[in-house]
């Protein structure tokens, strides 16, 4: 309750104008931010995606309806700026290398190839269209009910159920390939938390 | 062969959920950086105050300069070239009248057989459909000048067929060989045939030229 309050402060503040408790709100919710970033971008790009999705979070900030969570509306913010680097130009002219820092660590290569799979997962539920792909994130990696996120799709949720259901539909034929060795990828996939790093 | 368009069954999108579930559990390699969202919406430092000023200087010099290069090139373009001309305008009367002046206003526009005298649009410029790319035609306003078609260039090349007979004539030579190891030449006495050309071939009346037989090799077939 101290969070949401201290929250609450900092969303006012920062509707009124001020910047620094709007950075203040966006470092307290950063990892929020991180993880979805982190999904689609690595290295350098992944930090400039963290700002970019904060300035536009601050430039929008008068569009966030107060019924909903703060955090979603955040998050959704951040899915769409990763949205965009995907469609961006300069992602689809330069050849990134893709660095691999997961080998260094000291993790074996099982488990580095299942947080590969893991990343390519949440990569594809952020190239799906807008209206899909803020229902399936929110609802299945940031745990918000069907209820909040309709709230802050500010729709029935009756809608937000199909186009769940249309973006599964989507994401299956993309992972097929992964739905059908789910059952060899899910249970190691749960132990990558003890490999943290 | 799979049906794409057939949607997935249940199972299949329990398997998905699944999947999804699995990558809620996804954890970034690297920590989330701190500061990101500070250094994102910090003020931007402006100029100092020295530099602003330089730069002020300098923009001003340059539209000083810029405007004085405009005034000159307008009083150049306006001046008459011939002030001081005399010509009798209006019956005769004398008045000091610029000649360029006096000789646009007088000159008459020919006229064409045929031409009523209406308007007619100037063909100083034309609207011409321009290939810019593939399904990106546009009509553009071009110049209708036409460029000269291009010339090429043409080499004239003499094609000419040497003929070479042999001649059954045998001469001893010394045969020049290099050799490779020690860099000497070697000379070895030897016996060649002598081939000539046809047209270096003067044969006599009555000379028997049944022994003399082309030279087929792939230079003179």
């Amino acid at each position: 309750m101290d969070e949401s309050r201290a929250d609450s402060q900092l969303i006012e503040r920062s509707l009124a104008g001020d910047a620094g408790a709007f950075a203040d709100l966006c470092e307290r919710h950063r990892e929020r931010i991180w993880r979805v970033v982190a999904s689609v971008a690595n290295g350098p790009d992944a930090d400039d995606l963290v700002q970019d999705a904060v300035v536009r979070a601050f430039l929008s900030l008068k569009s966030y309806s107060r019924s909903a969570p703060f955090t979603a509306w955040l998050s959704k913010i951040a899915l769409n700026a990763a949205h965009d680097y995907h469609r961006s130009a300069w992602k689809r002219r330069v050849l990134l290398s893709e660095r691999q820092p997961e080998a260094e660590s000291g993790c074996p290569s099982g488990e580095v190839e299942r947080r590969e799979t893991l990343r390519k997962v949440r990569e594809a539920v952020s190239k799906l269209p807008e209206k899909m792909r803020t229902p399936i994130w929110l609802h299945y990696f940031d745990d918000f009910s069907i209820a909040e996120v309709a709230e802050l799709e500010r729709t029935s949720e009756s809608t937000v159920r199909a186009r769940i259901k249309a973006g599964m539909n989507r994401l299956y034929v993309v992972l097929q390939d992964y739905v059908e060795t789910v059952q060899e990828t899910l249970p190691r996939a749960l132990e990558t938390k003890q490999c943290k790093i | 062969m799979q049906d794409l368009n057939r949607d997935p069954s249940e199972q299949q999108i329990r398997r998905l959920e699944e999947l999804l579930t699995a990558a809620a559990e996804f954890e970034p390699v690297r920590p989330a950086p701190i500061g990101l969202a500070s250094r994102a919406l910090a003020p931007r430092r402006g100029r100092p105050a020295s530099r602003r000023a330089v730069l002020g200087i300098c923009a001003g010099l340059t539209l000083a300069g810029a405007a004085a290069a405009a005034a000159l090139i307008i009083q150049v373009r306006i001046a008459p070239q011939n002030l001081s001309g005399e010509v009798a305008v209006n019956r005769g009367a004398q008045s000091k009248v610029p000649t360029a002046l006096i000789e646009e206003k007088e000159r008459t526009i020919p006229k064409k057989p045929g031409d009523s005298g209406g308007y007619k649009i100037t063909d100083a410029f034309d609207r011409r459909k321009v290939d810019l790319s593939p399904k990106r035609r546009r009509f553009r306003t071009v110049r209708p000048h036409k460029a000269p078609k291009p010339v090429i260039a043409k080499a004239e090349i003499t094609q000419e067929v040497v003929h070479l007979f042999e001649t059954g004539i045998i001469a001893p030579v010394l045969i020049a060989t290099p050799d490779a190891e020690s860099g000497a030449t070697i000379l070895q006495a030897s016996l060649i045939e002598i081939p000539i050309e046809h047209s270096e071939l003067v044969l006599q009346e009555g000379y028997d030229s049944s022994h003399i037989r082309p030279v087929r090799n792939e230079e003179n077939p």
